[in-house]
């Protein structure tokens, strides 16, 4: 998934929209220096160890994706990815909905 | 690193007196049959995604439909003999296990791959209800249900919730049991209502137990619920406030008027 967010990121960066990671491997001092690496630019959620969002939400394997339009509205929920080229397809949909409305 | 060929002279036998000890030549032999057919389908599976890579995914998705239609049907069979011979022995708990983990790995199933797995789960029951295992192969036959039907899933896990002595067996199978009663059907079905309540139930009875997945019985019934009540596809977002790398504290509701992907997601 990596380079295909990266890209994402890239593509979009003017564009009404933001990748949010949420991201349990450890504390912020374990995972900076391995984001900072990866080149992994975009806004990360550090999970705490005890009542973490993956847990409130139930989540239980990697990637699960939510696709929220410019409302909030939750418009789609992938457990595991659908793919790069969905992804890309419904992303770019639902900026081109928010661009239209504003 | 190896060892000096003389030396491995003399363990080689050693090692091979010392696995043969005790064990009756016939389980010996099952042993070698069931060991030997995995092997074959582990070359196969590999070959198999060797041939998928770079296909595209249309192609790719006929190519194991390919497989679960007609190459996976025979090992499944050949893995059931070696089950069936062996009664209620670990063994055969081993075989009737693999049946339903490989036959279910692919959607859609063959007719041939569900009935066999009918038969490994029946013979579960039968011979190996005092198996702790069986919590595992309930958890996991719960993300089944696209491949084998809900009612097969349904009906092992109420016998194994209702039969089974171990508590963490009883508390996994009713769990998978409320999990597919709820999961994924119109507001309106009343199989919703009724696995939100067994969830509640689970949550009293079995809130402070810990699941096959790490986390408590009683965390695993409120994310569900969470997620059935408040996650759906068309609902407002439930808003959070997190902490990220850098140490500044941002809720979901910042971003109103831009699209946001949520990424749940880990390195390994």
């Amino acid at each position: 998934m990596l380079p295909h967010e990266k890209a994402l990121v890239q593509r979009l960066q003017n564009k009404p929209f933001a990748l949010l990671g949420i991201n349990n491997d450890g504390t912020a001092a374990e995972v900076l220096p391995r984001f900072k690496k990866e080149g992994i630019t975009w806004r990360n959620a550090i999970e705490p160890s005890e009542n973490s969002l993956a847990t409130q939400w139930n989540v239980s394997g990697y990637p699960n994706l939510y696709l929220v339009d410019a409302e909030g509205k939750i418009r789609e929920h992938w457990l595991g990815s659908p793919g790069d080229e969905v992804l890309d397809r419904k992303i770019d949909e639902l900026v081109a909905e928010a661009l239209a409305k504003k | 690193m190896q060892s000096p060929p003389s030396l491995r002279r003399l363990l080689l036998p050693a090692v091979l007196l010392a696995l043969g000890a005790g064990v009756p030549a016939q389980e010996a032999e099952a042993k070698r049959a069931f060991e030997d057919i995995q092997k074959e389908y582990d070359v196969e599976f590999r070959e198999l995604r060797k041939a998928a890579e770079g296909l595209s995914q249309t192609d790719a998705t006929a190519l194991f439909n390919e497989f679960a239609a007609t190459i996976l049907p025979e090992f499944l069979e050949r893995t059931a003999v070696v089950a069936r011979a062996e009664g209620a022995s670990p063994l055969a708990f081993d075989a009737w296990n693999r049946i339903v983990l490989q036959a279910t790995s692919i959607a859609p199933m063959a007719e041939a791959s569900k009935t066999l797995v009918s038969e490994a789960l029946d013979a579960l029951l039968a011979g190996h209800l005092a198996s702790k295992a069986l919590g595992n192969v309930v958890a996991s036959l719960r993300y089944s249900t696209s491949a084998l039907g809900d009612e097969p899933v349904l009906r092992f896990a109420e016998e194994l919730g209702r039969r089974s002595q171990i508590t963490e067996v009883r508390a996994e199978a009713r769990f998978a049991h409320a999990a597919v009663l709820a999961a994924e059907r119109a507001p309106g079905d009343p199989r919703v209502r009724q696995g939100l309540e067994e969830l509640a139930a689970i949550e009293r009875e079995f809130g402070e137990l810990v699941a096959s997945n790490g986390r408590t019985h009683g965390e695993n019934a409120r994310g569900l619920r969470f997620e059935l009540e408040n996650l759906a596809v068309g609902q407002p977002c439930p808003d959070f406030s997190a902490v990220d790398a850098e140490g500044v504290a941002f809720k979901l509701s910042d971003y109103r008027g831009k699209v946001v992907l949520i990424d749940f997601w880990g390195f390994w």
